[in-house]
C-alpha cells in the first residue's frame, strides 16, 4: 500500500489525538505503527530511576544553595582582584580533582582563565568568569564519584564561601 | 502538570523560587531519565545525563521563551546532550575489562546480577536492551532521535515537526520507516537466539 506525505500528515494528527477521519488504508498504517511501538517497550530499572532522581535532587539542591551574594561580590571586584580570584579558583579546583583522582581540569578551562586574567576589567569579563565558574562546577558535579560528590561539593562551597567572606587574600596585594 | 500550573511553575523558577525547580524536576525527571536510559541503554550514563540536565535547567531556564512549548525545549536540550555523548563515545571508544573498576571504584564484574534480582530476569532485561540498542543503531541519526523523542520523550508528532523544522507528514514517514527497520532487526535478533 502506497502512503504519501499528505496521508502521513493525517495519520500523525490522528495519532496525536486529533479528531481526524482516517480512510481504511490510513487506519491500517496507524495500526501498524502502534503495533511496532510495542517493540520499544524495554523495561526501565525502577531502582536505577529512583537512584538517578535522588542524585538529581542533590545536584539541584547543591546548585540552588550557592550563595547568591557571589555575583554581587564578583561584580564589585577590580580587574586585578578578579584575576586573582580566577587563579585561586583554578587552584581550588585543581586541588579537588587531584585529591579525587579524576585527572586534570580541562585545557579549555585553563585557557579561558588565562585569557580572562590577562584582560579583566569590565562587566563582560566578570560574566565570563562567572560562566566559567559555573562550567567548572558542572564539570565537577558530573565527574565526581556519586558517594563523594556531596561532601566534595560542600567542601568546595565552604572554600569558596571563605574566599568571598574573608576579603582579598594576601596574594591580591602582590598582584 | 497542566499547562497553567506549568506556566506558573516556570515563572516562579525564573523568579528564583527554589521549590519551583524542584517541582519541574519531579514532573520531568522520570521521563528524562527514561529518555536518557533508552537512548544510551546504560544506567550510569542516564544518571549522569539527568544530573547534567538538572544543572542545565537551572542555568538555561532564563533563556526559555515561554510560548507553551516547554517540553520540546527541554527535550531538545536532552537530545543534544545525548547526541554529544554518543559522538564523544565514538571518538573515544573504550575497551573495558570486567576486572576493571568503574569510576565509583566498583568492579564491573560485580555489577552483573546485583540489586538482589534473580540473575535470569536481569539477563533477560539486559538482552532486551541490547536488541533495542542494536535496532536503534541501525537508524539514521535524525530518525533515531525522532523515535526516541516520540516514544521516550513522549513528544507529539506535531512537536517533533516543529523541533526538526519539517512537515508533520515527513516526521511520521521517517518514524514509520524507522520502526519497520527496527522490527526487521529485532526479528532477526530473536530468530538468532
Amino acid at each position: 500500500m502506497q502512503v504519501y506525505d499528505a496521508d502521513y500528515e493525517r495519520i500523525g494528527r490522528w495519532l496525536d489525538g486529533e479528531a481526524v477521519e482516517l480512510t481504511a488504508a490510513e487506519r491500517a498504517v496507524a495500526d501498524e505503527i502502534r503495533r511496532d511501538e510495542l517493540l520499544l517497550d524495554a523495561p526501565i530499572d525502577g531502582r536505577g530511576q529512583h537512584e538517578a532522581m535522588a542524585r538529581a535532587r542533590r545536584r539541584l539542591s547543591a546548585e540552588l544553595g550557592r550563595p547568591r551574594r557571589r555575583k554581587l561580590v564578583l561584580a564589585a571586584l577590580t580587574g586585578v582582584e578578579a584575576a586573582a580570584v580566577a587563579a585561586l579558583l583554578v587552584m581550588v579546583w585543581t586541588f579537588h580533582v587531584v585529591s579525587n583522582g579524576n585527572g586534570p581540569p580541562s585545557i579549555m578551562s585553563l585557557e579561558t582563565f588565562v585569557q580572562v586574567t590577562g584582560q579583566t576589567d569590565g562587566p563582560e569579563e566578570m560574566d565570563l568568569i562567572e560562566d566559567e565558574l559555573d562550567r567548572l562546577r558542572a564539570e565537577m558535579l558530573v565527574e565526581l564519584p556519586e558517594d563523594d560528590s556531596d561532601a566534595a561539593l560542600e567542601d568546595l562551597q565552604e572554600q569558596l564561601d571563605e574566599l568571598w567572606l574573608d576579603g582579598p587574600p594576601d596574594i591580591w596585594a602582590e598582584s | 502538570m497542566d499547562p497553567q500550573q506549568l506556566k506558573a511553575t516556570i515563572a516562579a523558577a525564573k523568579a528564583g523560587t527554589d521549590d519551583a525547580f524542584g517541582r519541574l524536576l519531579e514532573a520531568y525527571g522520570p521521563r528524562l531519565y527514561g529518555y536518557f536510559f533508552r537512548a544510551t541503554t546504560n544506567h550510569h550514563d542516564a544518571e549522569d545525563l539527568l544530573g547534567e540536565m538538572t544543572l542545565k535547567l537551572v542555568r538555561q531556564l532564563k533563556n526559555y521563551d515561554d510560548r507553551g512549548r516547554f517540553e520540546p525545549w527541554l527535550f531538545r536540550i536532552a537530545a543534544n546532550m545525548v547526541r554529544d555523548r554518543i559522538r564523544r563515545a565514538k571518538v573515544r571508544p573504550k575497551a573495558i575489562s570486567l576486572s576493571a573498576e568503574d569510576k565509583y571504584g566498583r568492579r564491573l564484574v560485580d555489577s552483573f546480577g546485583s540489586d538482589g534480582d534473580p540473575v535470569d530476569s536481569g539477563l533477560v532485561a539486559q538482552e532486551r536492551m541490547q536488541h533495542l540498542r542494536r535496532a536503534l543503531d541501525t537508524l539514521e541519526e535524525t530518525t533515531r532521535e525522532m523515535v526516541l523523542l516520540r516514544y521516550f520523550g513522549e513528544l507529539s508528532f506535531k512537536e517533533l515537526a516543529e523541533m526538526f523544522h519539517c512537515p508533520l507528514g515527513t516526521v511520521l514517514a521517517k518514524v514509520h520507516r524507522g520502526l519497520k527497520a527496527m522490527r526487521n532487526v529485532m526479528g532477526e535478533s530473536d530468530a538468532s537466539i
